[in-house]
Protein backbone atom coordinates (compact mmCIF):
# COMPACT_ATOMS: atom_id res chain seq x y z
CA UNK A 1 0.00 0.00 0.00
CA UNK A 2 1.29 3.39 -0.96
CA UNK A 3 0.44 6.81 0.66
CA UNK A 4 -2.21 7.81 -1.63
CA UNK A 5 -3.80 4.60 -1.05
CA UNK A 6 -3.56 4.86 3.04
CA UNK A 7 -4.94 7.93 2.95
CA UNK A 8 -8.10 7.15 0.77
CA UNK A 9 -8.95 4.61 3.01
CA UNK A 10 -8.16 6.47 6.39
CA UNK A 11 -10.70 9.55 5.28
CA UNK A 12 -13.29 7.15 5.14
CA UNK A 13 -12.82 7.56 9.11
CA UNK A 14 -13.40 3.29 9.29
CA UNK A 15 -11.49 1.13 11.20
CA UNK A 16 -7.64 0.60 9.21
CA UNK A 17 -7.35 -2.24 7.73
CA UNK A 18 -4.10 -4.34 8.32
CA UNK A 19 -2.39 -3.48 4.93
CA UNK A 20 -3.12 0.54 5.97
CA UNK A 21 -1.87 -0.34 9.44
CA UNK A 22 1.18 -1.82 8.57
CA UNK A 23 1.77 0.99 6.10
CA UNK A 24 1.14 3.56 8.74
CA UNK A 25 3.84 2.24 11.14
CA UNK A 26 6.18 2.39 8.32
CA UNK A 27 5.27 5.76 6.71
CA UNK A 28 6.56 9.22 8.87
CA UNK A 29 4.69 11.43 6.48
CA UNK A 30 1.18 9.00 7.36
CA UNK A 31 1.41 9.39 10.98
CA UNK A 32 1.90 13.16 10.62
CA UNK A 33 -1.47 12.78 8.85
CA UNK A 34 -2.53 10.82 11.00
CA UNK A 35 -2.15 12.61 14.22
CA UNK A 36 -3.40 15.93 13.00
CA UNK A 37 -6.08 14.97 10.88
CA UNK A 38 -7.56 12.93 14.31
CA UNK A 39 -6.81 16.28 16.17
CA UNK A 40 -9.03 18.40 13.53
CA UNK A 41 -11.71 15.58 13.42
CA UNK A 42 -11.67 15.43 17.60
CA UNK A 43 -11.63 19.09 17.78
CA UNK A 44 -14.85 19.09 15.08
CA UNK A 45 -16.60 16.56 17.40
CA UNK A 46 -16.48 19.03 19.55
CA UNK A 47 -18.46 21.42 18.33
CA UNK A 48 -20.84 22.11 20.24
CA UNK A 49 -24.31 22.23 17.95
CA UNK A 50 -26.07 25.65 17.55
CA UNK A 51 -29.82 25.85 18.26
CA UNK A 52 -32.22 27.92 16.44
CA UNK A 53 -33.99 30.77 18.36
CA UNK A 54 -37.04 30.25 19.78
CA UNK A 55 -38.73 32.78 17.74
CA UNK A 56 -37.83 31.43 14.38
CA UNK A 57 -40.87 29.80 13.54
CA UNK A 58 -42.43 33.11 14.79
CA UNK A 59 -40.23 35.01 12.26
CA UNK A 60 -40.39 32.78 9.60
CA UNK A 61 -44.21 33.30 9.50
CA UNK A 62 -43.59 37.09 9.85
CA UNK A 63 -41.42 36.66 6.45
CA UNK A 64 -43.53 34.54 4.52
CA UNK A 65 -46.19 37.20 5.38
CA UNK A 66 -44.39 40.28 4.60
CA UNK A 67 -42.88 38.74 1.47
CA UNK A 68 -44.34 39.13 -2.43
CA UNK A 69 -44.57 35.47 -4.23
CA UNK A 70 -43.09 36.92 -7.04
CA UNK A 71 -39.59 38.03 -5.81
CA UNK A 72 -39.10 33.95 -5.00
CA UNK A 73 -40.04 33.00 -8.82
CA UNK A 74 -37.67 31.92 -11.25
CA UNK A 75 -36.09 34.92 -12.94
CA UNK A 76 -35.53 35.21 -16.93
CA UNK A 77 -32.06 36.53 -17.37
CA UNK A 78 -32.69 40.33 -17.27
CA UNK A 79 -31.76 40.77 -21.24
CA UNK A 80 -33.89 38.37 -22.23
CA UNK A 81 -37.07 40.65 -21.32
CA UNK A 82 -36.00 42.43 -23.87
CA UNK A 83 -34.18 40.25 -26.23
CA UNK A 84 -37.05 38.09 -26.71
CA UNK A 85 -39.46 40.69 -27.64
CA UNK A 86 -37.23 41.91 -29.77
CA UNK A 87 -36.62 38.92 -31.52
CA UNK A 88 -40.14 38.03 -31.78
CA UNK A 89 -40.28 41.17 -33.61
CA UNK A 90 -37.62 41.06 -36.01
CA UNK A 91 -38.80 37.43 -36.80
CA UNK A 92 -42.45 38.74 -38.23
CA UNK A 93 -40.86 41.62 -39.89
CA UNK A 94 -38.90 39.30 -41.67
CA UNK A 95 -41.17 36.91 -42.41
CA UNK A 96 -43.28 39.90 -43.55
CA UNK A 97 -40.69 41.12 -45.82
CA UNK A 98 -39.44 37.48 -47.24
CA UNK A 99 -43.27 37.06 -48.32
CA UNK A 100 -43.30 40.48 -50.23
CA UNK A 101 -40.35 39.42 -52.32
CA UNK A 102 -40.99 35.94 -53.21
CA UNK A 103 -44.96 36.17 -53.09
CA UNK A 104 -46.33 34.02 -55.47
CA UNK A 105 -48.77 36.32 -57.46
CA UNK A 106 -50.52 34.05 -60.19
CA UNK A 107 -52.11 36.69 -62.33
CA UNK A 108 -47.96 37.54 -63.29
CA UNK A 109 -45.13 36.18 -65.20
CA UNK A 110 -41.88 34.62 -63.38
CA UNK A 111 -38.51 35.65 -64.18
CA UNK A 112 -37.69 31.78 -63.81
CA UNK A 113 -40.78 31.49 -66.64
CA UNK A 114 -39.42 34.08 -68.44
CA UNK A 115 -35.83 32.90 -68.81
CA UNK A 116 -37.32 29.52 -69.97
CA UNK A 117 -39.09 31.01 -72.65
CA UNK A 118 -38.07 30.54 -76.60
CA UNK A 119 -36.42 34.14 -77.58
CA UNK A 120 -38.43 35.54 -80.54
CA UNK A 121 -36.37 37.50 -83.43
CA UNK A 122 -35.99 40.59 -81.88
CA UNK A 123 -36.99 42.54 -85.11
CA UNK A 124 -40.24 41.03 -85.37
CA UNK A 125 -41.20 41.70 -81.88
CA UNK A 126 -40.48 45.14 -82.78
CA UNK A 127 -42.96 45.61 -85.50
CA UNK A 128 -45.52 43.76 -83.98
CA UNK A 129 -45.25 46.12 -81.18
CA UNK A 130 -45.23 49.19 -82.60
CA UNK A 131 -48.01 47.94 -85.20
CA UNK A 132 -50.17 46.93 -82.06
CA UNK A 133 -50.04 50.15 -80.15
CA UNK A 134 -50.85 52.37 -83.29
CA UNK A 135 -53.93 50.18 -83.96
CA UNK A 136 -54.97 49.27 -80.32
CA UNK A 137 -54.97 52.74 -78.45
CA UNK A 138 -56.32 55.77 -80.24
CA UNK A 139 -54.51 59.28 -79.81
CA UNK A 140 -56.41 59.96 -76.45
CA UNK A 141 -55.68 56.74 -75.16
CA UNK A 142 -51.96 57.05 -75.46
CA UNK A 143 -50.42 59.67 -72.85
CA UNK A 144 -53.09 58.19 -70.27
CA UNK A 145 -51.20 54.55 -70.92
CA UNK A 146 -48.23 55.37 -71.22
CA UNK A 147 -48.09 57.58 -67.95
CA UNK A 148 -49.64 54.19 -66.24
CA UNK A 149 -46.75 51.89 -67.41
CA UNK A 150 -44.13 54.23 -66.45
CA UNK A 151 -45.57 54.90 -62.88
CA UNK A 152 -45.79 51.02 -62.93
CA UNK A 153 -42.55 49.29 -61.74
CA UNK A 154 -43.51 45.95 -62.98
CA UNK A 155 -44.03 47.36 -66.30
CA UNK A 156 -41.97 44.98 -68.98
CA UNK A 157 -38.88 46.49 -70.47
CA UNK A 158 -37.59 46.12 -73.49
CA UNK A 159 -35.80 43.34 -72.31
CA UNK A 160 -38.06 41.17 -70.84
CA UNK A 161 -39.75 41.26 -74.21
CA UNK A 162 -37.35 40.34 -76.32
CA UNK A 163 -36.98 36.92 -73.82
CA UNK A 164 -40.11 35.58 -74.19
CA UNK A 165 -42.06 33.88 -76.31
CA UNK A 166 -44.35 35.24 -78.80
CA UNK A 167 -47.17 33.39 -80.49
CA UNK A 168 -46.71 33.50 -84.01
CA UNK A 169 -49.80 33.31 -85.32
CA UNK A 170 -50.84 36.55 -83.01
CA UNK A 171 -47.92 38.92 -82.93
CA UNK A 172 -50.00 42.14 -82.49
CA UNK A 173 -51.66 41.03 -78.80
CA UNK A 174 -48.49 39.85 -77.26
CA UNK A 175 -46.85 42.91 -78.34
CA UNK A 176 -49.85 45.14 -77.10
CA UNK A 177 -49.54 43.49 -73.82
CA UNK A 178 -46.00 43.82 -73.13
CA UNK A 179 -45.76 47.53 -74.91
CA UNK A 180 -48.49 48.60 -72.79
CA UNK A 181 -50.25 46.42 -70.28
CA UNK A 182 -48.10 45.98 -67.00
CA UNK A 183 -49.79 42.80 -66.10
CA UNK A 184 -50.61 39.75 -67.77
CA UNK A 185 -54.27 39.72 -68.21
CA UNK A 186 -56.20 35.91 -67.83
CA UNK A 187 -59.14 35.52 -67.77
CA UNK A 188 -59.79 35.29 -64.35
CA UNK A 189 -58.39 38.51 -63.44
CA UNK A 190 -61.08 40.58 -61.82
CA UNK A 191 -60.13 43.70 -63.00
CA UNK A 192 -60.74 42.70 -66.68
CA UNK A 193 -63.78 40.95 -65.82
CA UNK A 194 -64.90 44.82 -64.16
CA UNK A 195 -63.89 46.43 -67.74
CA UNK A 196 -61.72 49.03 -65.73
CA UNK A 197 -58.96 48.52 -68.44
CA UNK A 198 -58.48 50.23 -71.50
CA UNK A 199 -56.41 47.39 -73.09
CA UNK A 200 -59.40 44.90 -71.71
CA UNK A 201 -60.92 44.52 -75.26
CA UNK A 202 -57.41 42.97 -77.13
CA UNK A 203 -58.47 39.23 -76.74
CA UNK A 204 -55.74 37.45 -74.57
CA UNK A 205 -52.42 36.12 -76.10
CA UNK A 206 -51.92 32.68 -75.80
CA UNK A 207 -48.21 32.31 -74.82
CA UNK A 208 -46.28 29.18 -74.74
CA UNK A 209 -45.23 27.31 -71.42
CA UNK A 210 -42.34 25.59 -71.16
CA UNK A 211 -43.92 22.36 -68.76
CA UNK A 212 -43.66 22.86 -65.30
CA UNK A 213 -43.71 26.38 -65.27
CA UNK A 214 -46.14 28.86 -64.29
CA UNK A 215 -46.19 31.79 -66.99
CA UNK A 216 -48.62 33.89 -64.96
CA UNK A 217 -45.69 34.66 -62.44
CA UNK A 218 -45.23 38.49 -61.63
CA UNK A 219 -42.14 40.05 -63.52
CA UNK A 220 -39.84 41.01 -61.00
CA UNK A 221 -38.21 44.12 -62.48
CA UNK A 222 -35.90 46.04 -60.50
CA UNK A 223 -36.55 49.91 -60.07
CA UNK A 224 -33.16 51.18 -61.47
CA UNK A 225 -33.38 48.55 -63.92
CA UNK A 226 -32.87 51.42 -66.52
CA UNK A 227 -29.32 52.34 -65.05
CA UNK A 228 -27.88 48.47 -65.14
CA UNK A 229 -29.44 47.88 -68.53
CA UNK A 230 -28.77 51.15 -70.72
CA UNK A 231 -29.05 50.98 -74.44
CA UNK A 232 -27.07 53.05 -76.63
CA UNK A 233 -29.01 54.96 -80.01
CA UNK A 234 -26.92 52.12 -81.81
CA UNK A 235 -28.77 49.66 -80.56
CA UNK A 236 -32.11 50.91 -80.34
CA UNK A 237 -31.85 51.83 -84.11
CA UNK A 238 -30.67 48.31 -84.72
CA UNK A 239 -33.57 47.08 -83.65
CA UNK A 240 -35.51 48.65 -86.00
CA UNK A 241 -32.65 47.13 -88.49
CA UNK A 242 -31.19 50.58 -88.84
CA UNK A 243 -27.27 49.61 -88.71
CA UNK A 244 -25.73 52.88 -87.58
CA UNK A 245 -22.31 54.41 -86.60
CA UNK A 246 -21.63 57.09 -84.41
CA UNK A 247 -19.63 59.42 -86.61
CA UNK A 248 -19.26 63.50 -85.24
CA UNK A 249 -21.78 63.00 -82.56
CA UNK A 250 -23.96 62.13 -84.88
CA UNK A 251 -25.91 58.47 -85.52
CA UNK A 252 -24.71 57.74 -89.69
CA UNK A 253 -26.67 54.92 -91.54
CA UNK A 254 -24.66 52.37 -92.53
CA UNK A 255 -27.25 50.08 -93.88
CA UNK A 256 -30.91 48.83 -93.39
CA UNK A 257 -32.12 45.86 -93.12
CA UNK A 258 -34.28 44.19 -95.58
CA UNK A 259 -38.35 43.82 -94.43
CA UNK A 260 -37.05 45.95 -91.48
CA UNK A 261 -39.11 48.52 -90.08
CA UNK A 262 -36.20 50.86 -90.84
CA UNK A 263 -36.54 49.92 -94.73
CA UNK A 264 -40.51 50.36 -94.87
CA UNK A 265 -40.17 53.82 -93.28
CA UNK A 266 -37.49 54.28 -96.07
CA UNK A 267 -34.84 55.19 -93.91
CA UNK A 268 -31.54 55.49 -96.26
CA UNK A 269 -27.95 54.89 -95.96
CA UNK A 270 -26.07 57.90 -95.42
CA UNK A 271 -28.71 59.08 -93.53
CA UNK A 272 -27.55 60.99 -90.08
CA UNK A 273 -30.36 60.29 -87.63
CA UNK A 274 -30.67 62.99 -84.94
CA UNK A 275 -33.33 62.26 -82.31
CA UNK A 276 -36.57 59.79 -82.03
CA UNK A 277 -39.43 61.46 -81.20
CA UNK A 278 -37.66 64.51 -80.55
CA UNK A 279 -35.50 63.71 -78.49
CA UNK A 280 -32.01 63.69 -79.51
CA UNK A 281 -29.58 61.05 -80.04
CA UNK A 282 -25.77 61.20 -78.46
CA UNK A 283 -22.70 58.90 -77.88
CA UNK A 284 -24.34 58.20 -74.46
CA UNK A 285 -27.12 55.24 -73.81
CA UNK A 286 -30.52 56.05 -73.74
CA UNK A 287 -32.94 54.59 -72.38
CA UNK A 288 -35.21 51.50 -73.52
CA UNK A 289 -38.20 52.75 -73.71
CA UNK A 290 -36.76 55.15 -76.49
CA UNK A 291 -37.71 52.34 -78.61
CA UNK A 292 -40.96 52.84 -78.40
CA UNK A 293 -41.23 56.41 -80.25
CA UNK A 294 -42.74 56.30 -83.95
CA UNK A 295 -40.81 59.42 -85.53
CA UNK A 296 -36.90 59.82 -86.35
CA UNK A 297 -35.27 62.98 -86.98
CA UNK A 298 -33.32 62.28 -89.67
CA UNK A 299 -30.40 64.81 -91.90
CA UNK A 300 -30.05 63.43 -95.15
CA UNK A 301 -28.09 66.29 -96.58
CA UNK A 302 -28.86 69.40 -96.31
CA UNK A 303 -32.12 68.72 -95.78
CA UNK A 304 -33.68 68.35 -91.88
CA UNK A 305 -36.58 65.48 -92.29
CA UNK A 306 -38.93 63.23 -90.73
CA UNK A 307 -39.38 59.90 -91.20
CA UNK A 308 -42.84 57.86 -89.54
CA UNK A 309 -41.91 54.70 -88.81
CA UNK A 310 -44.03 52.12 -90.38
CA UNK A 311 -44.23 48.72 -89.53
CA UNK B 1 -70.05 26.67 27.96
CA UNK B 2 -67.19 28.55 26.87
CA UNK B 3 -64.86 26.33 28.76
CA UNK B 4 -65.81 23.93 26.60
CA UNK B 5 -65.06 24.82 23.38
CA UNK B 6 -61.36 25.90 24.40
CA UNK B 7 -60.92 22.61 25.63
CA UNK B 8 -62.15 21.34 22.39
CA UNK B 9 -60.07 23.78 20.47
CA UNK B 10 -57.06 22.89 22.76
CA UNK B 11 -57.30 19.21 22.03
CA UNK B 12 -57.61 19.66 18.37
CA UNK B 13 -54.48 21.36 18.18
CA UNK B 14 -52.91 19.03 20.34
CA UNK B 15 -53.85 16.36 18.06
CA UNK B 16 -53.14 17.72 15.14
CA UNK B 17 -49.42 18.17 16.44
CA UNK B 18 -49.27 15.12 17.28
CA UNK B 19 -50.35 13.62 13.90
CA UNK B 20 -48.00 16.08 11.95
CA UNK B 21 -45.14 14.90 14.09
CA UNK B 22 -45.91 11.21 12.64
CA UNK B 23 -45.91 11.76 9.44
CA UNK B 24 -42.93 11.85 6.84
CA UNK B 25 -41.07 14.93 5.11
CA UNK B 26 -42.99 14.24 1.89
CA UNK B 27 -46.55 14.23 3.40
CA UNK B 28 -45.85 17.01 5.61
CA UNK B 29 -44.74 18.91 2.30
CA UNK B 30 -47.84 17.65 0.64
CA UNK B 31 -49.85 18.91 3.57
CA UNK B 32 -48.17 22.49 3.06
CA UNK B 33 -49.12 22.21 -0.59
CA UNK B 34 -52.64 21.86 0.72
CA UNK B 35 -52.35 25.12 3.09
CA UNK B 36 -51.78 23.09 5.87
CA UNK B 37 -49.78 25.53 8.31
CA UNK B 38 -48.98 23.29 11.22
CA UNK B 39 -47.36 21.01 8.48
CA UNK B 40 -45.00 23.57 7.54
CA UNK B 41 -44.46 24.07 11.33
CA UNK B 42 -43.61 20.84 11.63
CA UNK B 43 -40.94 20.86 9.15
CA UNK B 44 -39.49 23.85 10.27
CA UNK B 45 -39.08 22.79 13.90
CA UNK B 46 -37.04 19.45 12.32
CA UNK B 47 -34.97 21.39 10.24
CA UNK B 48 -34.55 24.58 11.76
CA UNK B 49 -31.56 23.70 14.12
CA UNK B 50 -29.54 21.22 11.75
CA UNK B 51 -29.60 24.54 9.11
CA UNK B 52 -28.84 27.09 11.40
CA UNK B 53 -26.23 25.01 12.72
CA UNK B 54 -24.94 24.33 8.95
CA UNK B 55 -25.15 27.69 8.18
CA UNK B 56 -23.29 28.87 11.69
CA UNK B 57 -20.13 26.28 10.90
CA UNK B 58 -19.97 27.18 6.88
CA UNK B 59 -20.27 31.48 8.02
CA UNK B 60 -19.03 31.34 11.02
CA UNK B 61 -21.18 34.01 12.13
CA UNK B 62 -24.23 33.63 14.55
CA UNK B 63 -26.78 36.08 13.07
CA UNK B 64 -26.04 35.50 9.72
CA UNK B 65 -26.63 32.08 10.22
CA UNK B 66 -30.00 32.60 11.63
CA UNK B 67 -31.14 35.08 9.09
CA UNK B 68 -29.95 32.64 6.49
CA UNK B 69 -31.58 29.77 7.98
CA UNK B 70 -34.88 31.79 7.62
CA UNK B 71 -34.75 33.13 4.41
CA UNK B 72 -34.31 29.30 3.78
CA UNK B 73 -37.42 28.54 4.62
CA UNK B 74 -39.34 31.03 3.09
CA UNK B 75 -37.83 30.15 0.02
CA UNK B 76 -38.82 26.66 0.87
CA UNK B 77 -42.62 27.83 1.39
CA UNK B 78 -42.71 29.95 -1.66
CA UNK B 79 -41.25 26.53 -4.02
CA UNK B 80 -42.98 24.08 -2.37
CA UNK B 81 -44.92 23.50 -5.58
CA UNK B 82 -42.13 22.49 -7.84
CA UNK B 83 -40.79 20.67 -5.43
CA UNK B 84 -40.30 16.78 -6.56
CA UNK B 85 -40.79 13.91 -4.17
CA UNK B 86 -38.06 12.45 -5.97
CA UNK B 87 -34.94 12.88 -3.63
CA UNK B 88 -35.01 13.43 0.40
CA UNK B 89 -36.65 16.71 1.55
CA UNK B 90 -33.30 17.14 3.46
CA UNK B 91 -31.30 16.94 0.49
CA UNK B 92 -33.27 19.50 -1.00
CA UNK B 93 -33.12 22.32 2.27
CA UNK B 94 -29.42 21.83 2.36
CA UNK B 95 -29.08 22.23 -0.92
CA UNK B 96 -30.80 25.55 -0.75
CA UNK B 97 -29.06 26.97 2.48
CA UNK B 98 -25.75 26.10 0.59
CA UNK B 99 -27.08 27.58 -1.99
CA UNK B 100 -27.66 31.13 -0.47
CA UNK B 101 -24.71 30.81 2.01
CA UNK B 102 -22.64 31.02 -1.22
CA UNK B 103 -24.53 33.84 -2.24
CA UNK B 104 -23.43 35.84 0.82
CA UNK B 105 -20.09 34.74 0.83
CA UNK B 106 -19.72 36.55 -2.66
CA UNK B 107 -21.88 39.52 -1.25
CA UNK B 108 -19.35 39.97 1.59
CA UNK B 109 -16.10 39.64 -0.96
CA UNK B 110 -18.32 42.96 -3.29
CA UNK B 111 -17.82 44.71 -0.10
CA UNK B 112 -13.95 43.68 1.13
CA UNK B 113 -12.19 46.31 2.34
CA UNK B 114 -8.73 46.93 0.56
CA UNK B 115 -6.24 47.90 3.09
CA UNK B 116 -2.82 49.09 2.17
CA UNK B 117 -1.68 45.75 4.23
CA UNK B 118 -3.79 43.69 2.10
CA UNK B 119 -1.31 44.65 -1.23
CA UNK B 120 1.25 43.05 0.47
CA UNK B 121 -0.76 39.62 1.43
CA UNK B 122 -0.29 36.46 -0.51
CA UNK B 123 -3.47 34.66 -1.47
CA UNK B 124 -1.90 31.67 1.05
CA UNK B 125 -3.14 34.10 4.26
CA UNK B 126 -5.74 35.14 5.68
CA UNK B 127 -8.23 37.35 3.55
CA UNK B 128 -8.57 41.27 4.09
CA UNK B 129 -11.39 42.39 6.32
CA UNK B 130 -14.85 42.77 5.59
CA UNK B 131 -16.97 45.84 5.97
CA UNK B 132 -19.38 42.98 8.38
CA UNK B 133 -16.88 40.89 9.96
CA UNK B 134 -17.89 37.66 11.74
CA UNK B 135 -19.37 38.07 14.68
CA UNK B 136 -16.53 36.08 17.00
CA UNK B 137 -18.18 37.04 20.39
CA UNK B 138 -19.24 34.44 22.57
CA UNK B 139 -22.98 33.92 22.08
CA UNK B 140 -24.85 34.00 25.71
CA UNK B 141 -25.97 30.21 25.30
CA UNK B 142 -23.69 28.41 27.26
CA UNK B 143 -23.78 25.62 24.45
CA UNK B 144 -22.31 27.92 22.38
CA UNK B 145 -19.21 28.68 23.86
CA UNK B 146 -16.58 26.66 23.00
CA UNK B 147 -12.48 26.21 23.56
CA UNK B 148 -10.15 28.21 21.60
CA UNK B 149 -9.03 25.38 19.84
CA UNK B 150 -12.59 24.86 18.69
CA UNK B 151 -12.55 28.23 17.91
CA UNK B 152 -9.44 28.37 15.70
CA UNK B 153 -11.15 25.42 13.59
CA UNK B 154 -14.27 27.04 12.83
CA UNK B 155 -12.48 30.21 11.84
CA UNK B 156 -9.85 27.94 9.61
CA UNK B 157 -13.20 26.47 8.53
CA UNK B 158 -14.57 30.07 7.48
CA UNK B 159 -11.14 30.95 5.72
CA UNK B 160 -11.42 27.59 3.28
CA UNK B 161 -12.40 28.20 -0.36
CA UNK B 162 -16.43 28.14 -0.60
CA UNK B 163 -16.34 25.36 -3.05
CA UNK B 164 -13.72 23.52 -0.19
CA UNK B 165 -15.45 24.90 2.45
CA UNK B 166 -19.34 23.39 1.35
CA UNK B 167 -18.41 19.84 1.22
CA UNK B 168 -16.17 19.83 4.43
CA UNK B 169 -18.80 21.19 6.46
CA UNK B 170 -21.31 18.86 5.00
CA UNK B 171 -19.03 16.06 5.90
CA UNK B 172 -17.19 16.31 8.55
CA UNK B 173 -19.74 18.57 10.46
CA UNK B 174 -22.78 17.28 9.63
CA UNK B 175 -21.77 13.98 9.24
CA UNK B 176 -23.72 13.46 5.96
CA UNK B 177 -22.24 10.43 3.85
CA UNK B 178 -20.28 11.23 0.39
CA UNK B 179 -23.52 10.33 -1.74
CA UNK B 180 -25.61 13.06 0.54
CA UNK B 181 -23.16 15.84 0.10
CA UNK B 182 -22.82 15.07 -3.43
CA UNK B 183 -26.52 15.17 -4.35
CA UNK B 184 -26.78 18.53 -1.74
CA UNK B 185 -23.49 19.96 -4.25
CA UNK B 186 -25.17 18.41 -7.13
CA UNK B 187 -21.14 17.04 -7.85
CA UNK B 188 -20.32 13.98 -9.15
CA UNK B 189 -19.18 11.33 -6.30
CA UNK B 190 -15.91 11.39 -7.92
CA UNK B 191 -15.69 15.17 -7.79
CA UNK B 192 -16.35 15.32 -3.60
CA UNK B 193 -14.75 12.70 -2.79
CA UNK B 194 -11.94 15.35 -4.28
CA UNK B 195 -12.99 18.19 -3.04
CA UNK B 196 -13.41 16.54 0.80
CA UNK B 197 -9.53 15.73 0.83
CA UNK B 198 -8.12 18.86 -0.84
CA UNK B 199 -10.16 20.87 2.05
CA UNK B 200 -9.10 18.61 4.47
CA UNK B 201 -5.36 18.79 3.57
CA UNK B 202 -6.01 22.58 3.17
CA UNK B 203 -7.06 22.96 6.64
CA UNK B 204 -4.08 21.04 8.37
CA UNK B 205 -2.37 22.87 6.33
CA UNK B 206 -3.77 26.00 8.23
CA UNK B 207 -3.95 24.27 11.43
CA UNK B 208 -0.53 22.84 11.67
CA UNK B 209 0.76 25.79 13.77
CA UNK B 210 -1.57 25.18 16.06
CA UNK B 211 -1.37 21.85 17.41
Amino acid sequence: MNCRDFLNEFEERNALSGAATLHLNDCADCQKTNVMQTRVWQAIDGFAPVDAPNDFNFRVKARIANAKPNDFQPQFFPVLRYVLPLSAVGLILAFVVFNGIFSIDDKTVSPIAENKFQTLDKKENLAASSSTIEQVTDDSQSPKIEQSIAGNPNTPTFENKKELKMPQDKPRFVAAKFAKKPQVKTPGNSRENSGGSQLNAVSQPRILTPKGLNPNQKIETPSNFEKINPMTAGQILSELGIETVLENGKWEVKSVKQNSVGERSRVKVGDLIEAIDGEKLTGEPKRAKTIEGKKLTVLRGAEKIEISLRN
Amino acid sequence: MALDKLENSAAEVLRTTVQAEKLSDHELIEATKKGDEDAFAEIMTRYRSQITNYLYRFLNDYEEAVDLAQETFVRVYFAIERYHTDYAFSTYIYRIATNLAISEIRRRKRRRLVSLTGLFQSDDEPQAQDFQPPDKKPLALENLIESEQTETIARAIATLPEKYRAPIVLRDVEGKSYEEVAAILQLGLGTTKSRISRARKLLREKLQNHF
